[in-house]
């Protein structure tokens, strides 16, 4: 089988926060960029968000998602990035080739430096019924409502009070379906308190403490028995669909198949490849950012797209040692303050494990 | 769920999104019967707003299966769409007169 | 959730709404209820007036001066908790108004009427809508002011179009049988058997080799982590330790043809 090859100086997976921030640092310092997204739409996860960001105002906050993505994709494009849309990469190869399906056909592209920044995957929750129809992940769900304008049901039970689950109900209210519970195996809410008042104050009942015993229905969910844990006591929800919001983990196939190390990290969602402080995996020319390295924020996710583009291009031999070493500082500091609070600590303890593990 | 109440369905309005993925009007064919589907948005969502939630029969217990991810990755909606087999409907998009049909029990 | 509790930025008591109390009878002032330390500014960024500060810690929580703020709504608006709102006792007595963001398809029109909620999603009643300020477009945020019984003044968190049931169903026993279920959806593979063989392997890669767990089409991608934590479970080890599936390319579903002929 013999492929097209096609040779490019830089090439990013992941047309995301993380990746946008990553061609934007590397396309400034003189590289050739090119960014690959299986996706139509360029802006990762922030096509499907219609809630305004919470996050730091320099990073878009306040602005609903979708309209930060397309804030990144007139900077990418006005700045030279080539941004290649519905490309999906197949596999990543020890030599570093990336395999691509684009519109026309599967060819290779091979780039002196590779950024990942191909985001999450979400987690699954397995009970009898899940497998039936209208049982989905708060991301399909999600995809439903807010790209195409379809409900996933007319009442919906959301698993999980993470900060997904209560924003992806807050949007499913929106669109005018009932959220009629919200349920964790948790005695306590995941998210962050504004997220839990704003869909509390809708009337949305919350099941802590409780699990799903199961899912019923013939050609679909039509009913879920729920129970609270230790109690043997239940109800019946009449509920024709369940969101699962569980939790995700870093989508790190592409790097485990490059031959990166793997490490494990609970507190950072799984599997996900072994990188420095630097966002160097420990293989060369090969970069990681955004929540594949770590499943945390879009603030985040911009700042390690950025450093991981300033790191390729100082290997590329775009950019002097120290001028490279200032502008990391820089995204060093940023990264600190976001990592602060309650909620980062986890996240910044198990990220300095991992740079020195 | 009660008889006649139906499950899913388009939403009407919303107050922070202008417009979404699909376009004019048609018609396409579930197993033969005519929905209404809109033009560029994929057929996984088309069935979605008609009402239809299963997209295939698993093999071996023949239980239904519906749309789980809706990004291509979980191949759960795998249709036969206009003669292709295992197409998977979350990413192919609705063309006027499309035929698709759901994988019976014997796959 | 953790609150942080012990400190308030508002004033004595800790609680904005009633900190807000005196300067709402000489017109409109924020009250920003946002009381856990989050990674989070957009408020501070709105307040032209400084009254507004989270400051160079991005998750210290927002402290708040009224004496500066002149109630223009800005922070309401843009607030992504949606925790931000203004509060009038300049209307007369006995009267309060409250102004919160509202992001719902229904139709609020001034002069009419609309469920106030409070902090539950209990309706403490209905309400007169006297403003409805659109801010930003068609896909902005709406502010809604709704004017209340003082007594509710507190109380009120934000407002509905119509009210939706809140009534939990009875409670019942909860059956005990356990239904098997699949943990592969692909490959049909019961929980039953994953549980039967885990025993027997010390290694993810091997329970999938032979259970075929994770070897359909969708090549393990959601059974994964479910398989993992079975895993794990039965040999009393920590998830990382049972490692993860050898990925192979493609890492897609490919049509048929385009791979050298080969379907994944
Ligand atoms: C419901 C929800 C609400 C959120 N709200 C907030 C919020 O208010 N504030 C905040 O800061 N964060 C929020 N987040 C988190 C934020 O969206 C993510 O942290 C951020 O998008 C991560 O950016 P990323 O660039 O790493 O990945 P993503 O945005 O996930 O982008 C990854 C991209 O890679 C592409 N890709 C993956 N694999 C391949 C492949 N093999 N080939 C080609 N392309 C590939 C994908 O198509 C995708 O476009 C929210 C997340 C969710 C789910
Ligand atoms: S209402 Fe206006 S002046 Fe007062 S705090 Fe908010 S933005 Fe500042
Ligand atoms: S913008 Fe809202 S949620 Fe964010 S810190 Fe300010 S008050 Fe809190
Ligand atoms: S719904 Fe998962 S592949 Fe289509």
């Amino acid at each position: 089988m013999s492929l097209a090859v096609e040779e490019r100086e830089m090439a990013v997976v992941g047309s995301g926060p993380a990746g946008m921030c990553a061609a934007l640092a590397a396309v400034r310092a003189g590289a050739d960029v090119v960014v690959l997204d299986e996706n139509e739409r360029a802006g990762g996860q922030l096509t499907k968000q219609i809630h305004r960001f919470f996050g730091s105002r320099r990073h878009g906050a306040g602005k609903r998602g979708f309209e930060i993505a397309a804030e990144l994709e007139r900077e990418c494009r006005g700045e030279g990035v080539e941004l290649r849309l519905s490309s999906t990469v197949l596999g990543f190869f020890p030599g570093g080739e990336l395999m691509v399906e684009g519109e026309d056909g599967v060819y290779v592209l091979r780039a002196r430096a590779v950024v990942m920044a191909t985001g999450a995957s979400e987690k699954s929750l397995a009970f009898p019924g899940w497998t039936l129809p209208g049982v989905m992940g708060a991301g399909a769900a999600q995809t439903l409502v807010n790209l195409h304008g379809v409900l996933p049901g007319r009442r919906v039970l959301m698993v999980g009070t993470g900060n997904v689950g209560l924003i992806v109900s807050y949007q499913l209210l929106q669109a005018g379906a009932e959220v009629v519970g919200i349920l964790d195996i948790s005695d306590r809410v995941g998210g962050y308190e504004v997220h839990y008042r704003r869909v509390r104050r809708e009337g949305v009942p919350f099941y802590l403490r409780h699990r799903v015993v199961e899912a019923r229905g013939e050609e679909g969910v039509e009913e879920v028995l729920v129970e609270e844990v230790g109690r043997g006591r239940g109800r019946v929800l009449r509920a024709d669909a369940i969101c699962l919001a569980v939790g995700l983990s870093p989508l790190a196939e592409l790097a485990a198949m490059r031959g990166c190390r793997m490490v494990y990290s609970r507190e950072l969602g799984g599997f996900l490849p072994w990188h420095d402080g630097e966002m160097r995996t420990d293989r060369p020319g090969t970069y990681v950012a955004g929540d594949a390295a770590g499943v945390e924020e879009a603030s985040v996710a911009m700042e390690e797209g950025r450093m991981a583009g300033i790191s390729a291009v100082e290997d590329l031999g775009r950019m002097r040692g120290e001028e490279a070493e200032r502008a990391r500082s820089e995204v060093r500091r940023f990264l600190l303050e976001l990592r602060g609070g309650p909620y980062g600590e986890g996240k910044l303890r198990a990220k300095e494990c991992l740079y020195c593990a | 769920m009660a008889e006649g109440e139906r499950v899913s369905g388009r939403v009407e309005r919303h107050a922070v999104i202008e417009s979404f993925s699909g376009g004019r009007e048609v018609v396409i064919f579930v197993d033969g019967a005519p929905i209404a589907a809109r033009e560029g948005e994929p057929v996984a969502a088309a069935l979605y707003g008609a009402g239809i939630r299963v997209t295939r029969h698993a093999s071996k217990s023949g239980e239904p299966r519906g749309p789980f991810c809706m990004i291509g990755r979980c191949t759960e909606c795998c249709m036969t769409v206009d003669g292709a087999r295992n197409v998977r409907a979350c990413r192919a998009l609705v063309k006027e007169g499309m035929r698709v049909e759901t994988p019976g029990r014997e796959g | 959730m953790r609150v942080n509790e012990c400190e308030s930025m508002q004033g004595a008591g800790g609680d904005p709404w009633s900190s807000a109390w005196e300067r709402a009878a000489r017109g409109p002032v924020a009250v920003v209820d946002c009381r856990e330390e989050i990674p989070c500014n957009p408020c501070e960024e709105a307040c032209a007036r400084g009254a507004i500060k989270v400051g160079e810690d991005i998750c210290a929580s927002p402290r708040f001066d009224p004496g500066l703020c002149d109630g223009c709504g800005r922070c309401v608006t843009l607030c992504p908790g949606m925790a931000v709102f203004l509060l009038d006792r300049s209307h007369g007595k006995g009267v309060a108004r409250v102004t919160v963001p509202y992001e719902m398809g229904g139709e609020l029109l001034e002069g009419g009427e609309a469920w106030a909620m409070d902090e539950d999603g209990n309706a403490l009643g209905t309400a007169e809508i006297v403003k409805v300020k659109r801010t930003g477009g068609r896909t902005g945020t709406l502010l809604v002011t709704v004017e209340v019984p003082e007594g509710w003044a507190l109380k009120v968190r934000g407002v509905r179009d119509r009210l939706i049931s809140l009534e939990a169903p009875e409670e019942t026993d909860a059956e005990q049988r356990e239904r098997d279920y699949h943990l592969c959806r692909c490959e049909e593979i019961n929980v039953s058997d994953v549980r039967g063989q885990a025993g027997w392997f010390n290694s993810l890669r091997a329970l999938r080799r032979y259970s075929r767990a994770g070897l359909g089409y969708c090549q393990g991608r959601f059974c994964q982590d479910l398989l993992r934590r079975e895993l794990a479970q039965t040999l009393h080890a920590g998830e990382g330790e049972v490692g993860a599936f050898k990925v192979r390319p493609p890492v897609r579903p490919v049509k048929l043809g385009r791979l050298g002929g080969e379907d994944a």
